[in-house]
């Protein structure tokens, strides 16, 4: 029976690593404009180095 | 010659303006400044001129100035900067000019015009841009850089904004919480769905059910924070909120699985109360993303088709005010708003505040100081240099502070005081139902009571008026009509009684025949049109309009009485201009016309004659109203059409030569019978429109705003008035419509959930639900925009 509480802990340590990259992206700012990446995806341009839209 | 002329009419490739002054040339394109030629070629090199392709002339006029010195200053720029790291600085700027696709492409490739800038991202819906920059430039140059390809930030030192940010942000993380534990608490259930806790080991029931508790707690404490800190609101200031039944019920549910859990009598319900605050933030996320549609749309689409006459080289033209900048000098003549801050540059400025502060005593500002957007002139024209872009969200608000308008309770109200009502009906359903089942099964009481407190919600109440009359408020902006707020179209469909203004309502505005009949030397004429460049009557613009090819002269002593005349000193001489009665002549016999008399230094000089010349649309427009509504016109000039209109309105409902405080005891009167709309110029009939139940104000081409009306309608419009209220009355009737639905909803869930069996997790899910059913009747079944188009 132990394996349960080992397979629940494990299951828990999984979708808290998804949490934990939702809060991630909600802190980098992913959820604040959601038009402007979509335009500007489509725009023909040299390949952006950078992708950090931290703003801190 | 020949050339200079040509060239005048040549217009910037970039922005649009005339070009002027030394000949910019790229290709066989023509710009009007630096700034745009070098966003022209910016494009150029990028193969991007479909920007070109996609609308006319895009761009932004760029500005040069020196007004950015002082972000040389330190502290000023620390409090601006983000962050400043070494050599790296960060800053982000508001820009109000961002507007379209175009924008965003500019914007982002700041990096090629100054080696200086790292990069650059845009957040277009709340015009942003974050710079990263490093030592090659100072704050001050990447500024200058920005307003001179025509994206001047507008730069505040506070920072309301960021707390807007942070608490959006918070929702998404409540969210993200909830939505984390209900999952796996759902799944620490499963043996009790199934039942088959009986044969495990009595260690593995409890940790599953400590667990389960573990993870309710964030949810509990923290994703539904909101609904406590709204509850302890309410209980502090002793009003009942909608929040504070549901805050009852969280605390009754998770209060009685804790205790169960602890004391190991039960498995308590927190899968039920997670979910249930999972939906319940679901529904708010939502809401949240409905009212941000909606007021983004009245910010950036529905813009007021006013315009501001813009001085430029000595010319004047009419320029929407969106397209105004900081620098343009305008010119504010008599009785008009000022659009946005500036500096008086010339001419005296004595301003009326009465829209922004209640107080109607004109100040008086000489040159070099500065006037605030919202101030009316009162008194000669006055030429100022604007000092801030304009601001529709501030022209919006001041339309909407105006309080000299009685308070108007409608639907909201309605729904609002019902509301209240219904959640204490709520408390006590609730409680009954617990007591009724207290005695047969307490954990049926407990899912009953819960139930009945979540599904009983008026919030779908709260949210059907706001979506559909925002919405019709876009529909109508896009139609030519712009109205105030939402209540506006509980007025429009309400009225009973039309009173018409005949002057630029019945009329068309500057299309007025005119017949010359006067004696007036060159110089003679240039001084009556000096005088007439002041006044906005629509009589003193035709005669503006009349010596197109004359120019203007200083004037001294101007001084206008409303529906009389007006009257100024030039070289001297005293000059009269406006009715019979005013100059001082008997009156005339001439009923056929309108006149307009001249006297100079006490002789007379002869007249003008007018003739109406009506809306082409008239005609249909008033036979349809006649229908429906009681018609009444009142006009300030003298009765020589009483004849022809005798045909649209009755005989005793005709009122002419009537002056602006005629019309507003005439309005006052019938206020006291009937629901009164008033449609008029908004100029000299201001009162009236201010007293009215509804005042529409028509607005031509080069408008000025007047914050006194209800509803500002478009001059082109006016033929589309009849399916203007019909489609307001339908508006009025979909939130009936919803308001049985939610109706229906709440009773059929309620006699479910009082009898106990409802889960509150199913509560939960049928809440947003009903408002989601609400938003998409509304929508759908929402009154279709051809039936404005519609010409029949």
């Amino acid at each position: 029976m132990s394996v349960i509480i080992l397979l629940v802990c494990f299951s828990l340590l999984v979708a808290g690593s998804f949490l934990g990259a939702f809060l991630w992206a909600i802190k980098d700012g992913q959820y604040e404009d959601e038009l402007s990446p979509s335009v500007r995806m489509l725009f023909e341009n040299e390949i952006k180095e950078t992708t950090n839209t931290n703003n801190k | 010659m020949v050339a200079e002329e040509k060239k005048l009419k040549v217009k910037c490739y970039h922005c649009g303006d005339i070009c002027r002054g030394n000949e910019i040339r790229l290709d066989t394109k023509h710009f009007c400044c630096h700034g745009c030629k070098i966003v022209y070629e910016l494009l150029q090199e990028n193969q991007m001129c479909n920007y070109y392709d996609l609308e006319q002339t895009p761009g932004n006029k760029a500005n040069d100035s020196n007004e950015y010195a002082f972000l040389e200053e330190e502290s000023i720029s620390n409090s601006i900067l983000n962050f400043k790291e070494g050599d790296i600085s960060g800053v982000t700027f508001y820009i109000p000019s961002i507007h379209c696709t175009s924008c965003i492409w500019l914007l982002e490739n700041l990096q090629k015009l100054h080696a200086g800038i790292i990069q650059t991202q845009i957040q277009f819906q709340k015009k942003k841009l974050d710079i990263q920059f490093n030592s090659k430039i100072t704050l001050r140059k990447l500024v200058e850089l920005l307003a001179s390809i025509g994206y001047a930030p507008l730069i505040t030192l506070n920072g309301k904004e960021v707390n807007n940010q942070t608490a959006n942000k918070s929702l998404y993380y409540k969210l993200g919480i909830a939505g984390f534990c209900f999952g796996n608490i759902m799944m620490l259930s499963m043996p009790e769905y199934l039942s088959v806790f009986d044969p495990f080991n009595g260690d593995i029931k409890v940790l599953f059910t400590f667990l389960s508790l573990l993870l309710a707690l964030p949810v509990f404490l923290y994703s539904a924070s909101d609904y406590f800190s709204s509850a302890y609101r309410a209980i502090k200031t002793r009003v009942v909120n909608i929040d504070l039944p549901i805050a009852l019920g969280l605390t009754a549910a998770f209060t009685q699985s804790a205790y169960e859990i602890i004391s190991s009598t039960g498995l308590g319900y927190l899968d039920s109360l997670t979910g249930l605050i999972f939906f319940l933030l679901i529904g708010k996320w939502y809401q949240a993303k409905t009212y941000a549609a909606l007021s983004f749309d009245r910010d950036y689409k529905s813009y007021f088709p006013l315009a501001a006459c813009r001085i430029k080289d000595g010319a004047q033209s009419y320029v929407a005010l969106q397209d105004l900048k900081p620098g343009d000098e305008l010119l504010i003549r008599n009785e008009e708003i000022i659009p946005a801050d500036g500096i008086v540059v010339e001419g005296r400025a004595s301003i009326d505040y009465s829209f922004v502060t209640g107080e109607s005593r004109p100040i008086t500002k000489a040159v070099g100081e500065l006037i605030f957007a919202g101030g009316k002139q009162k008194g000669t024209s006055l030429k100022i240099k604007l000092h801030k872009p304009v601001s529709e969200s501030y022209l919006t608000q001041l339309w909407n502070k105006d309080s000299s308008k009685p308070i108007f309770s409608g639907l909201e109200e309605f729904t609002n005081t019902f509301g209240k009502y219904f959640t204490v009906a709520v408390l006590l359903i609730s409680l009954c139902t617990y007591l009724y089942w207290f005695g047969k099964d307490q954990s049926t009481a407990i899912y009953a009571a819960v139930s009945v407190l979540i599904i009983f919600c008026p919030c779908t109440l709260a949210l059907a008026i706001p979506f559909c009359f925002g919405r019709a408020m876009n529909i109508l902006g896009k139609n030519g009509l712009y109205i105030k707020n939402t209540q506006t179209i509980e007025k429009l469909a309400n009225n009973d009684t039309i009173v018409f203004d005949k002057t630029g309502t019945l009329t068309v505005a500057g299309a007025t025949k005119i017949d010359d009949d006067t004696v007036l030397t060159e110089s003679e004429k240039i001084f009556i049109k000096s005088i007439t460049a002041h006044s906005t009557h629509p009589l003193s613009k035709a005669i503006y309009d009349f010596y197109k090819d004359f120019s203007t002269c200083a004037l001294s002593n101007y001084r206008e009485i409303v529906s009389k005349g007006i009257e100024a000193e030039i070289d001297g001489k005293r000059i009269k201009i406006g009715s019979a009665e005013y100059i001082g002549l008997a009156k005339t016999s001439d009923h056929k016309h309108t006149s307009v008399h001249i006297q100079i230094d006490g002789e007379y000089k002869g007249c003008y004659r007018f003739t109406n010349i009506y809306k082409p649309n008239m005609d249909k427009v008033l036979g349809k109203l006649n229908k429906n509504f009681e018609l009444h016109l009142l006009s300030g000039d003298n009765d020589a059409e009483k004849g022809y209109l005798a045909q649209y309105f009755n005989t005793e409902r005709m009122h002419f030569s009537q002056t602006p405080h005629d019309k507003l005891n005439y309005v006052k009167a019938l206020n006291h019978r009937h629901k009164v709309m008033m449609i008029g110029d908004g100029l000299n009939d201001a009162g009236a429109l201010r007293h009215s139940y509804c005042g529409v104000s028509i607005i031509e081409k080069n408008g000025s705003f007047s914050p006194a009306c209800d509803a500002m309608l478009e001059a082109d419009s006016f033929d589309r008035l009849p399916n203007f209220i019909r489609f307001a009355k339908a508006c009025v009737n979909r939130v009936y419509w919803s308001i049985a639905i939610f109706m229906i909803y709440n009773f059929t869930g309620l006699y479910f959930a009082a009898q106990g069996s409802l889960k509150p997790l199913v509560a939960a899910i049928l809440m947003p639900m009903s408002s989601v059913s609400v938003v998409i009747f509304v929508s759908i079944v929402a009154p279709r925009l051809e039936s404005i188009n519609k010409k029949s």
